[in-house]
């Protein structure tokens, strides 16, 4: 009996014991597992360099519309009262005066109509809008633990953290030339209290992301080898650095006031300087120059093969020249920095392809899955001829339409898919006119996007270019802010627009005044970087999109007819020139709204007039 | 004790007897054993208490009392029975059958608001009990009785405690039941002549042309071919009217002062509705179910102060079915078969068949073979008590652990089968097309579910009397461990299987000064490793007053007022059960696409952030008020009166609203921010005439409702607040508000419409709410939502159960009802013509330009119709009824014919269950408008005590 007791007690006793004691507190810890959790990532090189893959899918900016299933990781992008953000696949070519959507449900019709809101502006244009803070959040996690990775030596940390640097700043920029200032996050958020960050000033943000390209530019290295293509090097630091000053040196935020005001100066500094400085001109000039001569010094610089300047075809024929190679081919000498989420090669049915051709029940055998917007007659009027006098084209039509488009700037038919032009290998002569499938109801502006196709498409699967920075974006906004800067261009200006002129066989500038030079070289950058989503941001901090035919006003299409049936392609087409449209732009929208969502949790100030 | 030889060959199983006898002849010491209770004592968390001096409110059934109820799950056995508890449950499919319960409702809008269920003490699963084994069932309804159940009370406890011996001769109970069950309701779908002519009518509204001519219509109608005018009931060619059914049940209990137990084995059987495919089709098989149930309690004194306590308990089940385990999945294929569309069989004997549909109901059952699922449980305990007198009286000690496991495993061979349609060739011979594939039977065992729990406890009890005072102490230690597939999202392989662990320490102080004043105070101090270190353990205290107020002076001497008891309670208990990613606190990197280097494009495999965890996760918490009144008249009446008021909190809720983007999380986590409420009141009377009487009658009613409301969800902002769920109840329905049906085109014209449908008279109007501004907008659409009837859990609960026994005769009803509850009218069973589905009764009433006025049903269209089958009120009912769920009438032998014969007890009985239904839905039973049906049972059974 005695020795039952004391069993029992004992048992009692020292489960009760035990209870107090570590051993049983321990018994609740989580056992191991074979999850991956952030001291993995930080545990070994190989693992950082996983971690680091994932800055660049979430960080890098694209001239295509994001689409989820490129990212990889499911995004999470909460879904917004305009429809789910990530899921829209078309250009924004045609919320600009470049193109025109046939389908009116395109997102971009929301631009054209004015019916942009905070409830639908991340469906509408800025998918990336919570991917960015994602991607900044993977810079920062990067920046504060890169040096606990016990396998990598000290040059490889610097260059993390020169690339997580790098791409926060990319972030911050694409934020900041849609909505102005901005929460800066320039840390691991943890708590509760910061994730009641209010907007800094515009000046501020630029600050800021300058202040992390310049760091970038002292740690990352000056160029990075081949099989490194696509990482950030200084090179692409520099041309960010740039861009945001040319950006922040424009009417838009270089200004007193915005376009619709707050009401308070302290607020108008949230999304402008709040006076204006002509020396932020001279900052972007000489930002630029900074990456002209990075790039002389590593081996970057304009496609220019002299023979392909005017490129030479027959009927039917590709047309290779060199503006072509450079939109074409991947990794060429003149893209600084490129994108590169998608996979390796991606054929005709597949992203991004499938919505730059039209779809096949508008151009058969095109093989597009949706449809690209048609390019307006707005935008082909921008076209000089090949001796660099304006083109004149008949309000009133005429029937010299393929002679008009035969005269135009050699770039001309290297950007745009004209009626009787090549699409691609399996559409050697395309048919645009009343009767074909492909009509003024169908293609409203007259013809299709022809960049970014290549040619081999139908028969082989082929990597895509993705740019983010170029050369001869640098030789403009160089001009452009040489030319602001001071009372008449100087010859640097010049210098830097006749060579990209040059390159595609168009007679150089010369005896321009200011204002004179000023339009030859916006026109210069929306001929030369055609669909590839500079316009919309470009039209809004040049203040032109109230301007007649450029985001409000009348849109003009061609109607095309056949002059004649003869095989295996008719040789004459008579053009008519018809407004498809008139635009409403609203003066706020040359800031973005904020979504929705965002701004009623609290801390985010709505922009002016939304 | 002895038996007749003619029970030996009867029940062959009573050889165990003579075991039982041998021991109970070899322990004859009269060794005095501290046991017998002079008032009726009651179960509750951990111990059991004196009814007068329980404070918590607790709704308690004998298991004697619901064995009556036919059914073959014991969730079916508990309608009406408990004030507080509600029953939730559709069809009745035989093996499949588990009902949801609630406690007062639902508390929560997070992961589970299913209660707590222990079986002696240990966390386990009730549905494979049956009620011969069990003592008796609790529901712990307020703080005072769950917070000793620390972070796993706040939905409530259902308290099961099983069978043990008692010092008394052997008792054996035979028990066998056997009967037949029948579908409550079917829906009630037209023949092939009127789905005909009303699909016509859908082609014309639609502005198509008529489908089958005036010949068509009349081959349906006489049915005189049907090979190309078939009129299928596919009810009628799967479904048996009848099925059988039968229990049997054995039990000893018994003992002396050493050994007590109770042993019992339990077989049940119960065939499917389908008819006997197995018997028409070797590679078929019959639906059948069987569950083989036992329990071995055994008490044994080891000494005068040790006690071990052994109970083991489990079942073997089998199931069976032709085709697929569940009938689900072939009874909705019915719902959307034509009558018309193709034959049972073809005249050349093959299977009728056609492309619109997946396959041919009857030939599903006959030759896709069948598949089966094997189930085991087995629950067990040892459980040890030491009296520790000899420190200080009333003082004891105990230890117990627990073993409990679940399998189910499934064991199928299936196959793939040809159907054929048939057409009229050219030459006017018979066209046959294949359909399907004929393949061999192909096995799989898949594992079904199963769940391992392992726990140990320690307990230490001390009871003390000085002078009037009464002091009782209870300190409880809690481990365990139980591997259980919860259901969580199965994204999570590399965590899915640990076990849930918690450790707990519970204790329970009662102080009773002179009968009258009561004070209880009973808390946990609970840790589970679902929660972060550091911040896993939570205590949940709980205090509870009573006053029995007659015995008080002014009241003792009531000749009215037998007994009168208030109670007052208050205190917090928690929910650890919430969901989400299993280890929630612990950020993971999961892998994702590649990035792209170099001019060769080589893949760089990334890894990122997953989901933003909730790192301070904490489990739900729950603050629980009640105050109760017991009073007993005239010794004939027991009145209880509860009312509650429960809030809950830290319920897991998206963060979406509140937490800005900027973060950069990859998904914002669910957050501990949601509130809910609930409160209610059960209220039961019970009248029992004076037992000396020969005439015997008892009557006993509650009624039980209970509300909730969601406080605060973290719902995103947004412009229509119509769409708000915050201020509704849990499980509140939102959709569109209909308002009758358009009748003309100028009021089409002239009303709001939903955008991209042609809109036609006869077609649902809608009300319009909201707008992309939180205005009306004219358009119909999602922005039109609004809170539109009543949650599928019911605000009400009533039951009703009244007997008489007279010279021998007994008659039990028990009848449940519900109300404030909405049920939804949808699928291809009740939405004519839905996807090729069929077309019920009801839309015969439907609007056309003759019966514009008295329509209740939307015009017919054979479009996919986008309006009129959206969810809006037009479809709800209300789901309120009144069953019958038990009548049985009985008669017991008198004495001395049983003593002839050595019987003790012996009695007859005639069973009903779900007799009948009062409700408002004419399109089926309110409780099963989808998928297997709802059973009736009618059974004969006998009951013999052998003494």
């Amino acid at each position: 009996m005695k020795k039952y007791f004391q069993i029992i007690s004992a048992v009692f006793i020292s489960t009760l014991l035990l209870f107090s004691c570590k051993k049983i507190e321990n018994y609740l810890d989580k056992p191991p597992g074979v999850d991956i959790n952030e001291n993995v990532v930080f545990s070994a090189k190989i693992e950082t360099e996983k971690y680091v893959s994932t800055l660049y899918q979430f960080g890098m900016t694209s001239i295509f519309p994001l689409r989820a299933a490129e990212i990889g990781f499911s995004p999470g992008l909460p879904s917004t009262g305009g429809g789910s953000a990530g899921t829209s696949n078309t250009s924004y070519v045609g919320a600009t005066d470049e193109g025109e959507h046939s389908e009116s449900f395109s997102t971009t019709q929301n631009w054209n109509n004015g019916n942009i809101t905070p409830l639908n502006i991340v469906a509408a244009e800025d998918l990336r809008y919570f991917l960015r803070w994602q991607a900044i959040r993977v810079a920062n996690i990067l920046l504060e633990r890169v040096d606990e990775v016990p396998d990598a030596d000290a040059t490889y940390k610097e260059m993390v953290k020169g690339e997580a640097l790098f791409i926060r700043a990319l972030n911050n920029f694409e934020t900041f030339k849609r909505y102005g200032g901005f929460p800066i996050v320039d840390k691991r958020l943890v708590t509760l209290e910061e994730s009641k960050l209010p907007r800094n000033t515009l000046e501020e943000c630029v600050n800021a992301i300058i202040k992390d390209c310049d760091d970038a530019v002292a740690k990352l290295p000056a160029n990075q080898p081949s099989n490194f293509a696509g990482r950030a090097h200084k090179g692409a630091a520099l041309a960010l650095k740039a861009r945001t000053l040319l950006y922040a040196a424009s009417p838009l935020f270089n200004a007193t006031a915005p376009p619709v005001s707050f009401g308070s100066t302290e607020d108008n500094k949230l999304v402008c300087y709040g006076n204006v400085d002509n020396n932020r001109w001279k900052l972007a000039a000489d930002a630029e120059k900074a990456v002209l001569d990075w790039a002389q010094a590593n081996g970057y610089g304009l496609i220019d093969v002299p023979a392909n300047r005017i490129p030479v075809f027959a009927a039917g024929g590709i047309v290779n020249g060199n503006y072509r190679t450079a939109w074409q081919q991947p990794n060429n000498a003149e893209v600084i920095l490129a994108s590169n989420i998608w996979t390796s090669a991606r054929s005709l049915g597949q992203f991004p392809w499938q919505f730059i051709l039209p779809r096949s029940n508008y151009v058969p055998n095109a093989g597009g899955g949706w449809t690209p917007p048609s390019v307006t007659f707005n935008f082909v009027r921008k076209y000089e001829k090949r001796d660099g006098t304006t083109q004149t084209w008949n309000t009133a039509g005429g029937n010299d339409l393929l002679q008009k488009y035969n005269e135009l700037d050699p770039r001309f038919c290297q950007t745009v898919c004209y009626v009787g032009a090549r699409l691609h290998a399996n559409v050697t002569r395309i048919q645009i006119w009343q009767g074909s499938a492909s009509d003024k109801v169908a293609c409203k502006g007259g013809s299709w996007m022809l960049k970014f196709l290549p040619d081999a498409l139908p028969t082989a699967s082929q990597f895509v270019n993705c740019p983010i920075f170029r050369v001869n974006e640098v030789l403009l906004s160089y001009a452009e802010a040489l030319n602001e800067f001071n009372g008449t261009p100087p010859p640097e200006a010049y210098d830097a627009v006749n060579k990209v002129r040059a390159r595609s066989g168009m007679p150089p500038l010369s005896g321009l005044t200011k204002e004179q030079f000023r339009q030859k070289v916006r026109n210069e950058r929306d001929i030369e970087m055609a669909f590839e989503d500079y316009r919309l941001c470009d039209i809004r901090r040049w203040l032109i999109a109230e301007e007649d035919g450029v985001m409000a006003g009348n849109m003009w299409g061609l109607e095309i007819n056949r002059l004649n049936t003869v095989t295996p392609f008719p040789t004459a087409f008579s053009y008519l020139p018809f407004v498809f449209e008139t635009r409403t732009f609203q003066k706020r929208l040359y800031l973005y709204p904020f979504d929705n969502n965002e701004v009623l949790k609290g801390n985010l100030k709505q922009n002016p007039g939304w | 004790m002895k038996l007749t030889t003619a029970f030996y060959k009867i029940l062959p199983a009573i050889a165990l007897l003579a075991f039982a006898n041998t021991v109970n002849a070899q322990n004859g010491d009269t060794d005095s054993i501290t046991v017998i209770i002079a008032t009726p004592e009651k179960y509750i968390g951990f111990g059991k208490q004196k009814e007068s001096k329980i404070t918590s409110a607790i709704s308690t059934i004998k298991g004697t009392a619901f064995r009556n109820g036919f059914t073959n799950n014991i969730g079916n056995s508990l309608y009406g029975r408990l004030p507080g508890l509600t029953v939730n449950q559709g069809g009745n499919e035989p093996g499949a059958n588990s009902a949801n319960l609630y406690i007062r409702g639902a508390n929560t809008f997070g992961f589970s608001a299913a209660p707590l269920v222990i079986i002696d003490g240990f966390l386990s699963d009730y549905s494979e009990l049956v009620p011969e084994e069990i003592e008796e069932l609790s529901v712990l309804k307020d703080a005072a009785a769950t917070a000793i159940y620390g972070m796993r009370g706040a939905n409530g406890v259902l308290l099961i405690t099983t069978k043990q011996g008692k010092v008394q001769p052997l008792a054996v109970n035979f028990n066998a039941q056997y009967g037949f069950q029948n579908a409550t309701s079917l829906p009630n779908f037209l023949n092939a002549y009127d789905y005909a002519r009303l699909y016509n009518e859908a082609l014309v509204n639609d502005g198509r042309p008529a489908l089958y001519t005036q010949t068509d219509l009349d081959l349906y109608q006489n049915g005189s071919d049907p090979t190309f005018h078939p009129n299928v009931n596919w009810y009628n060619q799967v479904l048996r009217n009848t099925t059988p059914l039968s229990n049997y049940n054995l039990n000893f209990k018994g003992g002396n002062n050493t050994v007590r137990f109770f042993a019992m084995l339990n077989a049940l059987t119960s065939d499917g509705l389908y008819k006997k495919f197995g018997d028409e089709n070797p590679e078929s098989s019959n639906s059948i179910y069987s569950r083989y149930n036992f329990r071995a309690n055994v008490d044994v004194s080891l000494n005068k102060r040790l006690t071990a306590q052994l109970n083991i308990g489990g079942s073997i089940e089998q199931k069976k079915n032709p085709g697929d385990l569940y009938a689900g999945s072939n009874l909705s294929l019915i719902d959307r078969i034509a009558p018309n569309a193709f034959p049972a069989y073809n005249p050349n004997g093959s299977f009728g068949g056609n492309s619109t549909y997946t396959g041919n109901p009857l030939a599903n059952l006959l030759t896709t073979g069948f598949s089966t699922s094997n189930g085991t449980t087995l629950q067990s305990s040892l459980r040890m008590t030491q009296l520790l007198d000899f420190i200080t009286p009333g003082l004891s000690t105990g230890v117990a652990v627990s073993f409990n496991n679940y399998f189910l495993g499934g064991s199928n061979k299936r196959r793939g089968y040809q159907r054929f349609s048939v057409a009229k060739g050219v030459l006017g011979d018979t066209v046959y097309t294949a359909f399907g594939q004929k393949t061999s039977l192909t096995p799989e065992e898949p594992v079904l579910s199963q769940y391992r729990n392992y726990a140990v406890q320690g307990s230490l009890n001390y009871d003390k009397a000085v002078g009037k005072s009464l002091f009782s102490g209870m300190l409880i230690y809690n481990t365990d461990n139980f591997t259980i597939n919860r259901g969580y999202p199965n994204t999570d392989v590399a965590n899915q299987n640990f076990p849930y662990k918690t450790n707990s320490l519970g204790t329970r102080l009662t102080y009773a000064n002179n009968e009258k004043y009561i004070v209880e105070f009973s808390a946990s101090y609970m840790g589970a490793e679902s929660f972060p270190k550091g911040s896993r353990n939570g205590f949940f205290p709980a205090a509870s007053l009573g006053w029995v107020a007659s015995n008080e002076s002014f009241l003792n001497e009531s000749k009215l007022i037998d007994f009168l008891k208030l109670r007052v309670s208050y205190g917090l208990v928690g929910n650890e059960n919430i969901g989400g990613q299993r280890f929630a606190f612990a950020q993971r990197y999961p892998p994702g696409a590649s990035y792209y280097l170099g001019t060769g494009n080589i893949a760089v495999g990334s890894l990122g952030e997953g989901r933003r965890v909730n790192s301070g996760v904490t489990w739900e918490k729950e603050k629980k008020a009640n105050i109760g009144i017991e009073l007993n008249l005239a010794k004939k009446i027991a009145i209880v009166l509860d009312v509650f008021k429960n809030n809950r909190y830290d319920i897991l809720a998206s963060a979406n609203g509140t937490l800005p983007l900027f973060l950069g999380f990859n998904g914002l986590p669910d957050l501990n921010i949601g509130k809910a409420s609930n409160k209610g009141f059960e209220f039961s009377v019970k009248y029992n005439n004076d037992t000396k009487r020969p005439f015997q009658f008892f009557a006993e009613t509650f009624v039980a409702y209970a509300t909730s409301k969601i406080e605060f969800n973290g719902e995103p902002l947004q412009p229509n607040t119509n769409l708000y769920k915050t201020g509704f109840a849990i499980g509140q329905p939102f959709g569109l508000e209909a308002i009758g049906l358009f009748q003309t085109d100028a009021e089409i014209a002239a009303s709001p419409k939903p955008i991209g449908i042609t809109i036609k008279p006869g077609d649902i109007k809608y009300r319009d709410i909201g707008g992309p501004t939180g205005v009306p907008d004219g358009i119909i659409d999602g922005n039109d939502a609004t809170a539109i009837g009543k949650t599928s859990i019911p605000e009400w609960n009533f039951g009703f159960n009244t007997g008489v026994n007279y010279k021998g005769f007994d008659v039990n009803l028990v009848f449940q009802g519900v109300t404030g509850v909405t049920q939804y009218l949808s699928g291809s069973r009740y939405h004519a013509f839905q996807n090729n589905g069929q077309i019920n009764e009801m839309a015969l009433n439907r609007w056309t330009v003759q019966t514009a006025g008295s329509a209740t049903y939307p015009r017919l269209s054979a479009d996919n119709n986008l309006n009129n089958y959206r969810f809006s009120s037009f479809w709800q009912q209300d789901g309120s009824f009144v069953k019958l769920r038990v009548a049985e009438i009985g008669y017991s032998f008198s004495d001395k014919l049983l003593k002839s014969i050595r019987l003790a007890q012996a009695r007859v009985f005639l069973n009903a269950t779900n007799l009948f239904t009062l409700d408002k839905i004419k399109e089926g039973d309110a409780e099963a408008l989808y998928g297997y049906p709802q059973i009736r049972t009618i059974s004969l059974g006998i009951k013999l005590n052998l003494q």
